[in-house]
């Protein structure tokens, strides 16, 4: 079951994309400040974290970072209005699966599953590989 | 390291005698060394996988699927540092030399350092 955390100042941002996970059975939690989502993620382990820039208590990069310190293997997406290139600037290194806009619509929660899918079949695919002596 | 698998980001077919990759997401392979009792046992090598923005747990995973104990970078992003850190694996730093066989022998003797924090690319950490 897939779990994801979904963190902005305010939870109506996130309507439609809640709606459309809720059809895809995936169970999503809100929380209105980056201080109760690292009290989440302290607590629980979550799939997914997304986070929107307008946060009260830190910046978009500061709370992916905290959440890194968590737990790794736990993807994310931010919710900025920064420009593409400065975008990936600020959140390079950390690994973020993709920019949305501020306002997510029911497309970008469908966006978010096929790359989670795709995500996961690489790492099937790599089941099977080991390594080939070559000495 | 006295016994371990030391996986090295390299470029081409790798290999003990290749040259490693400065990104270790977009690297050709990894050239894989067995340690036995300090000395090196057999090399290998292992074929990246796809990298997708975002993806940067699969190469994490795949390396602890292969049971390495160590990594040598000459750079890194803080997730994939985090993860192999929650996966056991050591990640050690060099990012001056392009062979991969003297910093094998270096991480061998326990003269390579891990790599910090503050060390990771991105952020205005630098690369």
């Amino acid at each position: 079951m897939t779990t994801i955390l979904l963190t902005s100042k305010e939870r109506s941002i996130f309507k439609e994309l809640a709606a459309q996970f809720s059809d895809n059975q995936i169970i999503s939690e809100w929380v209105g400040s980056a201080q109760e989502a690292i009290s989440e993620l302290t607590d629980k382990k979550f799939d997914l974290f997304i986070v929107s820039e307008d946060l009260p208590d830190m910046t978009g990069r500061q709370l992916i970072e905290e959440a890194l310190f968590k737990n790794a293997m736990m993807n994310s997406v931010v919710l900025s209005q920064l420009p593409h290139d400065k975008f990936h600037e600020t959140y390079e290194g950390l690994g973020v699966l993709m920019q949305l806009s501020l306002n997510p619509e029911k497309q970008d929660a469908q966006n978010i599953l096929d790359y989670l899918n795709r995500i996961e079949q690489i790492q099937q695919q790599m089941g099977t590989i080991k390594g080939e002596s070559n000495r | 390291m006295e016994n371990g698998k030391i996986a090295i980001p390299s470029n081409g077919a790798g290999g003990l005698g290749g040259t490693r990759a400065g990104h270790f997401g977009h690297c050709d392979v990894f050239t894989l060394i067995d340690v036995e009792n300090g000395e090196i046992k057999e090399v290998s090598t292992l074929q990246n996988q796809e990298h997708v923005q975002g993806g940067c747990m699969v190469p994490v995973n795949l390396l602890s699927e292969n049971r390495v104990n160590a990594l040598i970078v000459g750079g890194i992003g803080m997730r994939p540092l985090m993860g192999f850190r929650q996966v056991g694996i050591d990640v050690y730093h060099d990012d001056q030399r392009a062979e991969i066989e003297p910093v094998v022998k270096d991480l061998i003797a326990g003269k390579l350092p891990q790599i910090s924090n503050d060390q990771v690319c991105g952020g205005g950490g630098g690369q």
